[in-house]
């Protein structure tokens, strides 16, 4: 009997080759923002591997190597089958000189390279019929080189034979992006963190944040321009767009413009939507004052002091957690489902 | 799992230590390997100093090229990672009733071993640092999480509707009207919010148990040594009357039995009726298997009433005298009986309810059932409660 086995399932196999970084690339891990807290990219991607592990997958590729001479040597020529019943439409994916199963994996790979194939495992058979198997496993770079050495890597880079790394994330866990400000490549494990706290780790653009925020004030722009239709309530829009740049730790300069987008600059857009509900006179402690006026005086002083900390980051452009809890308090408040005893 | 920084653990802890000992224990005494009706077989065979496992699909087969290949590993049979990789391969499914069978051979004549689903059987012995050092070894890849491992659904469905702890450890089967948890004594009332907290919580459950009923079951294979297949008691499945139940009480009451009028709705027709084909109530339409149910419960029934005879203890109440205590529960223990009966006599509408009438696409045709057949449908959980009690009791007797 066994009723608490417990087993640390901390790295993931080693590889034979060098690999970027499982958080991203080319951004700044400091100001990365875990889904929840404790996860990294390496524990995400085995979570994913565990979730999508190629004994419960029911659908396959099947490779098989049919003996043949190349250049009048003893080799094979791995295929693909398309069609297990039809054996003409069985497809030629490389040719291999001796018994080297390293470059039959290595081909593998490369045949699916910037597919998408979670859900899908691959088999390596002696025959058409996947009688006699090889190998089998799941799609990435764990799994296909799992039994390859560095030394068949650089046998294989002499014949011209490279996993193409970069294009075997098969998962599509890491979401790629130019930087918006200087244009450089970025990747960040969506996987594991929010893909808006990533920020380059040379300008500080935030490409996926500034996109996000873009697309939120795009919906109040109405509002602002008095033109079009109203979606949303300037005030709620406020409080979450400050919550959820609290939660980030940015400030609004790093709301950057993207240069190929004709939408109009977000950090202006934002400030005059503050500006907007205040002069409408629906300001945060106004509102918070009206909604709690028959409510405890301790919750109605929190929440005009909530809202005075709000107006504050809003003047400095720069927020922090305790922005996120003072607009997590005031949208509760504004929902009208404030209790007296919460504290912001 | 619980992650800490830079490394993730995995915890594969006992759903029995979770959801208390009393499901855990009748589970593992009613649907024992050795009683169970159907099974997934695996065999292994030994190339090139690698483990090659897989599964067959079918009684009648050829070749290997007939078998599912579930996977690789190298070096010599290892039976502890053989059993791993069967539970990564059915992580997630309702396994209750089922056994899994390891050989070694083609024929599946050499048996290795052969155990139920659960982390009990499939752990086995593993001690935790073996399990570390396969995971660590990337050969395989470990169900993680601890409903992975749920594979009777225990903890699928014994959650409470507001906390999500794990609740009524007593109950066996999935019946969210009477729940109240122990863990925030939340329960249903009469009250609107509380009936709607449990209606939300108890469709996200049956959706989930739902979808897991409709796996692929074609790689079962019946169990060539099952004792008393014919009994009804094999038969029972835990999952899917009480599903139905659920569904015929709070999806379907009071609407139109006709595809036509559930097709304008969110469950789709063809899941209830598939969950229908797998429950107790369309196997009591078979005359033999509705008498062998009937004489299981009535022979119940009489066990229940010669223990309560023989060792009643009645508490002193007011106004009433342990005499009458005692004929009053007496008589309740005979009414239920005969209510048993009578639902069982109504239950025999429900197949041109739910099969034959929905065929016709008519919705004039359409029949709604009365309200005793409502009445049985919605009486069936407690009998499949009882039914599993009145096993585990006897099978407790005998051993």
């Amino acid at each position: 009997m066994n009723p608490l086995a417990s087993a640390h399932v901390g790295r993931l196999p080693s590889l034979p080759i060098e690999v970027p970084s499982l958080d991203g690339v080319n951004i700044d891990r400091r100001a990365l923002r875990p889904i929840f807290p404790g996860l990294t990219g390496e524990s995400a991607i085995i979570r994913y591997r565990n979730l999508h592990s190629h004994e419960s997958t029911r659908l396959f590729r099947r490779y098989f190597l049919q003996a043949k001479k190349i250049n009048g040597l003893p080799g094979y020529v791995l295929k693909y089958v398309w069609n297990t019943k039809r054996r003409d439409t069985d497809q030629v994916v490389g040719t291999i000189v001796g018994d080297d199963l390293a470059a039959a994996r290595v081909l593998i790979g490369n045949h699916v390279a910037r597919c998408s194939m979670t859900g899908v495992r691959w088999e390596l058979c002696e025959d058409r019929e996947g009688e006699d198997a090889l190998g089998i496993g799941r799609f990435d770079a764990w799994s296909l080189l799992q039994n390859v050495s560095a030394n068949d890597l650089e046998r294989l880079q002499q014949k011209g034979l490279t996993p193409h790394f970069e294009d075997w994330d098969f998962d599509r866990v890491f979401l790629n992006k130019a930087c918006t400000g200087c244009g450089q490549d970025l990747s960040v494990n969506w996987l594991a963190f929010n893909i808006d706290s990533a920020r380059c780790d040379q300008c500080g653009v935030r490409p996926h944040l500034s996109g996000l925020i873009h697309e939120l004030l795009r919906l109040t722009a109405p509002e602002v321009t008095r033109k079009g239709m109203v979606l949303l309530s300037p005030t709620n829009l406020v409080t979450n767009v400050v919550a959820y740049l609290g939660h980030l730790d940015v400030s609004l300069d790093d709301l950057a413009d993207d240069p190929s987008s004709e939408q109009p600059n977000a950090r202006k857009l934002f400030t005059e939507l503050y500006a907007l509900s205040d002069q409408a006179r629906l300001a945060l402690g106004h509102t918070a004052g009206t909604e709690l006026v028959h409510a405890d005086p301790l919750a109605l002083k929190t929440a005009q002091a909530a809202a005075a900390y709000i107006k504050r980051g809003v003047a400095d452009g720069a927020f922090s957690e305790v922005h996120q809890k003072a607009a997590e308090f005031m949208g509760a408040v504004l929902r009208k489902r404030a209790k007296p005893h919460i504290s912001a | 799992m619980e992650t800490e920084q830079g490394m993730a653990v995995l915890s594969v802890r006992s759903p029995s230590d979770a959801t208390g000992d009393t499901m855990g224990k009748v589970f593992r005494r009613v649907f024992d390997a050795s009683r169970c009706r159907e099974r997934l077989v695996y065999w292994a065979e030994q190339r090139f100093g690698q483990t090659i496992l897989r599964q067959r699909l079918q009684n009648e087969r050829t070749s290997k090229k007939d078998d599912r290949l579930i996977g690789i590993y190298p070096g010599k049979l290892d039976l502890a990672l053989i059993r791993l990789a069967i539970a990564a391969a059915n992580a997630g499914k309702l396994l209750t009733g089922v056994r899994w069978e390891i050989y070694a051979d083609f024929a599946c004549c050499e048996r290795l071993e052969y155990g139920r689903f659960d982390h009990l059987d499939l752990l086995g012995d593993v001690a935790p640092d073996r399990l570390t050092m396969i995971a660590n070894a990337g050969q395989i890849t470990l169900p993680s999480s601890l409903d992975a491992w749920d594979f009777d659904g225990l903890l699928l469905t014994h959650r409470c509707s507001r906390c999500s702890k794990v609740c009524q450890r007593e109950v066996l089967v999935f019946d969210p009207a009477f729940q109240q948890c122990e863990h925030c004594g939340f329960r249903v009332t009469s009250e609107p919010e509380s009936r709607q907290t449990m209606l939300t919580q108890s469709s996200i459950v049956a959706q989930c148990l739902m979808k897991k009923l409709m796996y692929d079951r074609s790689d079962r294979l019946l169990a060539e040594d099952r004792i008393a297949c014919e009994s009804v008691e094999l038969m029972l499945d835990v999952h899917a009357t009480p599903l139905f139940t659920w569904i015929f009480e709070h999806v379907l009451h009071g609407q139109n039995w006709s595809i036509h009028a559930m097709e304008r709705g969110p469950w789709e027709w063809g899941l209830i009726e598939l969950c229908y084909q797998r429950s107790l109530f369309r196997l009591l339409q078979n005359p033999q298997i509705h008498q062998a149910f009937c004489e299981f419960m009535r022979a119940s029934y009489r066990r229940r009433l010669e223990a309560f005879q023989l060792n009643h203890e009645m508490k002193p109440l007011k106004g009433v005298t342990p005499e009458q205590e005692f004929e009053a529960r007496l008589n309740m223990i005979r009414q239920n009986q005969e209510e048993f009966e009578l639902h069982m006599l109504a239950i025999r509408e429900l197949e041109d309810i739910v099969v034959i009438r929905p065929m016709d696409r008519n919705p004039k045709n359409a029949k709604v059932a009365s309200p005793a057949c409502k009445a049985a449908v919605e009486a069936f959980p407690n009998y499949l409660e009882y039914a599993l009690v009145e096993i585990d009791t006897r099978l407790r007797q005998q051993s």
